[in-house]
């Protein structure tokens, strides 16, 4: 799984072509201050919005607080290309919004009133930050919850107000799980193409989008994703560290039920309109759009072609699902039964990919697999006299991989959270009662796992359906699925006929987000523990 | 039915001696306990024995077949030679019935089998129980399936790590006779591993007390608790009181009469061992008490004057109701004019007031001297 990463490295160290020198004088300047006034925007927005709706809901009493309490989570769902394309759609010259002013104000043109440009890079800020909020409030409400109510308590004793407990407390004490979903929702922003591409807005992955299919540059496009992997390798020493610190935040065992403060009037009216504009903006909004869209125009888009890409979609997510389940397991049970300092240095390893790019992802499988698929060629021709092609480069081997590679860190995380839950007393159990390794794992740790190998799967599912970069790249020619679908039609300004294939995209996004917040009601610490799962 | 033999076994981990050089030996039929505090290297020595863990020097022998050798890196896996454990949490299958749990190592699933499990159930009072999950039983019920789930393939060798610690006192001994019972019906070689004294002396045959991974005492019940090998064996079976001097004609002199030393060389610096249960108190002016209960059954009122102790009788400090036993500390005079406090364990109440004398008697039974360095 290291492969990729590997050969972009080396790829951009031994250029063929000389233009590095050429790609710093154009665009790396540029590239690097737009990719960081994105991730600066996108960081300030998250966190202000993530902190503050979980604060709200977590710790004060307003009507409908239980519905945002999960409803906050649903923009997740909304893959952020789709969403540029809805605004822009609504916002444009020739949108909705701009219509109803016109008639409303009786303006006749664009001189008569000023508006500001959607596709821009405040735009991308703004819809990054709409979709990649949840990442933070889903840590911060975590950590939150977490807190014991006893050293918020002895802070209001010592004659704190509230603000002042939030701001001198509760929110150092949450900072480091806010750290951790502002570097998640930062990985996500580097990682987005669509968005950046639609509003064109000059990113790394921009960029490198840009040097390979117009420059036609590969090297250059290597060396553009090793400068943006440094980028993402920061972030990932930061998450890192931040773990680190989140050590020492249980500073009581105590816990009792959280105290609410009832908010009326005004402040109840803010509150609740602080936690549905975000809510109407990155799900409800596109959703509606969307799903109109999809019910006005559904004899167009209702064809035999959405449905070749639903099953497209449905075979490179549920093959790389299952895979990366297995290997999951695989890796997993593997660090369980022999802990050896390398196995778990090449899990690590293997896991670092959900923080890369896809498209860094993509030019490293490009390369290797192109230079085997010459190589098995040459091979070929000179011993039969017979070209083999290129046998993996531009099939859905190459896609999967790609996926596996992305995603194998959320199934391994997920199977090996599920797999330390089980202690390892219940091994020797089942080793003394006579069952060998494979035994026991068929026996005893599947079955109990069961539940959280169906979330891990299910977790990769969706996100290779919403996976843009990475497929865009990898896939076979003419081969297209949801994603490619609704970005290119999208991108033509055709999103009335991309709608019901976005739409299915946010539909499946929004299973595991309900399953996201099932278990972080069930997560609280101080609630009576849950027995062990009764087998139906 | 095999006989366990553990010869030599030492085992670090990262580095540091977790048992150093310890050889075990279980007949069929007996019960052995490992009996020591936490970190003496029990577990691991039982671990090991099971072939959880991979051995490193040493060579365990189950009946004729030896299934561990250190010098040849020999390794048979546990789930090959037939020995039951039962865990300290239990480890039940939580995805299991009780009747699945108890019959998941039987491989060949034969009549006679499962004739047993069926009759051990109901033998063992878990008759209701047999199609529940085990979070449903009571934390008895979960030790009483855990153990049969371990002698249900009829292991040659039956390990029991800490089996009781996770019962609630008033239902300990209950199971414990319980078990003890089973173990005698099934004749299986047992090796148990507990930090809790009384029940290894209730259990075992033989116990064997670890410290600082070496077997420090190898005995029956009754010799670990009467003849202590050192002071950390006494010190295992509750406080002690602890007086130092120097062997002179073969004995101890210390303000609490003198003691017996016959091993110990002349001029040796000794330390004398009392039991707190070990001494006898008497009010002054009676008869040191002989029979528990005779004692008054209240607190006496205090003292208008505190008489002044003499060479026969000490200054009462306090007096502790404990329920079956009463707790007395009393001075008596040490070194550079200093009260050393010594601590009695009476049986019922007696509980005389602060500053009264009393007078005592020593157990020759309990206590004990050895040689300090």
């Amino acid at each position: 799984m290291a492969v990729p990463l590997l050969a972009v490295v080396t790829f951009a160290l031994n250029p063929s072509d000389d233009i590095w020198s050429h790609l710093f004088d154009t665009v790396l300047v540029k590239y690097i201050r737009t990719t960081l006034t994105l991730m600066i925007g996108v960081g300030f927005g998250v966190f202000l919005i993530g902190t503050g709706t979980a604060w709200l809901v977590t710790m004060c009493r307003f009507p409908g607080r239980w519905i945002f309490n999960w409803a906050l989570l649903l923009p997740l769902a909304v893959p952020a290309y789709v969403l540029a394309f809805v605004v822009t759609d609504q916002l444009e010259y020739a949108g909705t919004v701009q219509v109803v002013l016109r008639d409303v104000f009786g303006w006749q043109n664009r001189q008569d009133y000023w508006f500001p440009e959607i596709r821009s890079l405040g735009s991308a800020i703004v819809v990054m930050t709409l979709v990649l909020y949840p990442y933070v409030y889903l840590l911060a409400r975590a950590a939150f919850l977490e807190q014991s109510v006893c050293v918020l308590e002895v802070s209001r004793t010592l004659g704190k107000s509230p603000w002042q407990s939030f701001h001198s407390v509760a929110l150092p004490l949450a900072r480091p799980a806010i750290v951790i979903g502002v570097i998640l929702a930062l990985m996500e922003t580097v990682n987005d193409f669509g968005t950046v591409d639609y509003f064109a807005v000059n990113t790394f992955t921009f960029g490198i989008f840009d040097v390979w299919l117009n420059m036609n540059s590969r090297s250059g496009a290597a060396q553009l994703a090793s400068i943006l992997l440094l980028f993402v390798l920061v972030l990932v020493g930061a998450e890192r560290w931040a773990r680190r610190g989140q050590r020492f935040h249980h500073t009581s065992s105590k816990y009792s039920a959280l105290p609410s403060y009832q908010l009326n009037g005004m402040r109840a009216t803010g509150a609740i309109a602080a936690c549905l504009i975000p809510v109407l903006l990155g799900f409800v909004l596109p959703a509606g759009v969307l799903a109109s869209y999809a019910l006005e125009f559904y004899e167009e888009t209702l064809t035999a072609n959405y449905f070749s890409y639903v099953i497209n979609t449905l075979t490179l997510a549920s093959v790389s699902a299952v895979l990366a389940v297995g290997i999951g397991v695989f890796l997993a049970y593997g660090v369980r039964l022999n802990g050896s300092p390398l196995l778990r240095l090449m899990t690590r390893f293997a896991s670092i990919g959900y923080a890369v790019p896809g498209a860094i992802l993509a030019i490293g499988i490009v390369i290797p697999l192109g230079a085997f698929d010459n190589f098995l060629d040459a091979l070929s021709r000179q011993a039969f006299g017979i070209s083999t092609g290129l046998l993996m480069s531009g099939t859905i081997i190459a896609i999967i991989y790609g996926y596996l590679a992305r995603f194998l860190a959320l199934s391994y995380g997920t199977v090996e959270a599920s797999l330390a839950k089980i202690t390892p007393n219940m091994d020797g159990a089942a080793r003394t009662l006579g069952h060998g390794p494979g035994r026991s794992l068929v026996r005893l740790h599947l079955p109990l796992m069961r539940g959280s190998l169906m979330t891990a799967g299910l977790l990769v599912f969706v996100d290779c359906m919403k996976e843009l970069p990475l497929t865009l790249i990898l896939r076979p020619f003419n081969y297209e699925t949801l994603a490619t679908f609704v970005y290119q039609y999208a991108s033509d300004e055709l999103l009335e006929e991309a709608a019901l294939g976005a739409l299915t995209i946010v539909g499946a996004g929004v299973i595991p987000v309900i399953l996201l917040s099932i278990s972080i009601v069930r997560s609280r610490p101080g609630r009576a523990p849950d027995g062990p799962e009764t087998p139906q | 039915m095999s006989s366990l033999h553990v010869n030599n076994l030492s085992h670090s981990f990262d580095g540091h001696p977790i048992v150093k050089g310890v050889s075990v030996f279980v007949a069929p039929g007996e019960v052995v306990c490992l009996l020591g505090p936490s970190g003496c290297g029990k577990t691991t020595l039982l671990r090991v024995a099971a072939g959880l863990e991979v051995i490193q020097i040493g060579q365990v022998r189950i009946g004729e077949t030896i299934v561990d050798d250190g010098a040849t890196n020999l390794h048979v896996p546990p789930d090959q030679r037939g020995v039951g454990l039962m865990f300290q949490d239990y480890a039940l299958f939580p995805h299991l019935t009780v009747r699945e749990n108890i019959g998941f190592g039987i491989g060949a699933d034969t009549p006679e089998r499962q004739l047993w499990i069926d009759k051990a159930i109901e033998e063992m009072g878990l008759s209701g129980y047999a199609n529940s999950y085990p979070h449903t039983l009571s934390g008895g019920q979960q030790q009483r399936v855990a153990l049969l789930r371990a002698l249900a393939p009829e292991p040659n060798v039956l390990f029991l790590d800490e089996p009781f610690s996770g019962l609630d006192v008033t239902r300990r001994s209950t199971v414990r006779t319980q078990t003890l019972d089973l173990l005698r019906d099934t004749g299986v070689a047992t090796l148990l591993v507990t930090h809790d004294p009384e029940e290894a002396m209730f259990m075992a045959d033989r116990i064997l007390v670890m410290n600082h991974g070496h077997v420090v005492q190898d005995g029956t019940p009754v010799e670990t608790y009467f003849e202590p090998a050192n002071a950390f064996v006494a010190d295992l079976f509750g406080p002690v009181n602890k007086l130092s001097g120097v062997v002179r004609n073969r004995s101890v002199e210390t303000p609490l009469g003198t003691f017996a030393a016959p091993k110990l060389k002349e001029g040796q610096a000794a330390e004398v061992l009392i039991r707190q249960e070990g001494i006898r108190l008497a009010i002054h002016g009676e008869r040191p008490q002989s029979r528990p209960g005779d004692a008054p059954c209240r607190p006496a009122p205090p003292l208008a004057r505190a008489p002044e102790p003499d060479s026969e009788t000490y200054r009462v400090i306090s007096a502790r109701p404990l329920g079956r036993a009463s707790l007395v500390t009393f001075a008596i005079p040490g070194d550079g004019g200093h009260d050393i406090k010594i601590e009695a364990r009476i049986p019922g109440v007696f509980l005389p007031p602060a500053d009264s004398l009393v007078t005592i008697g020593v157990n020759a039974n309990q206590s004990y001297v050895f040689a300090t360095d």
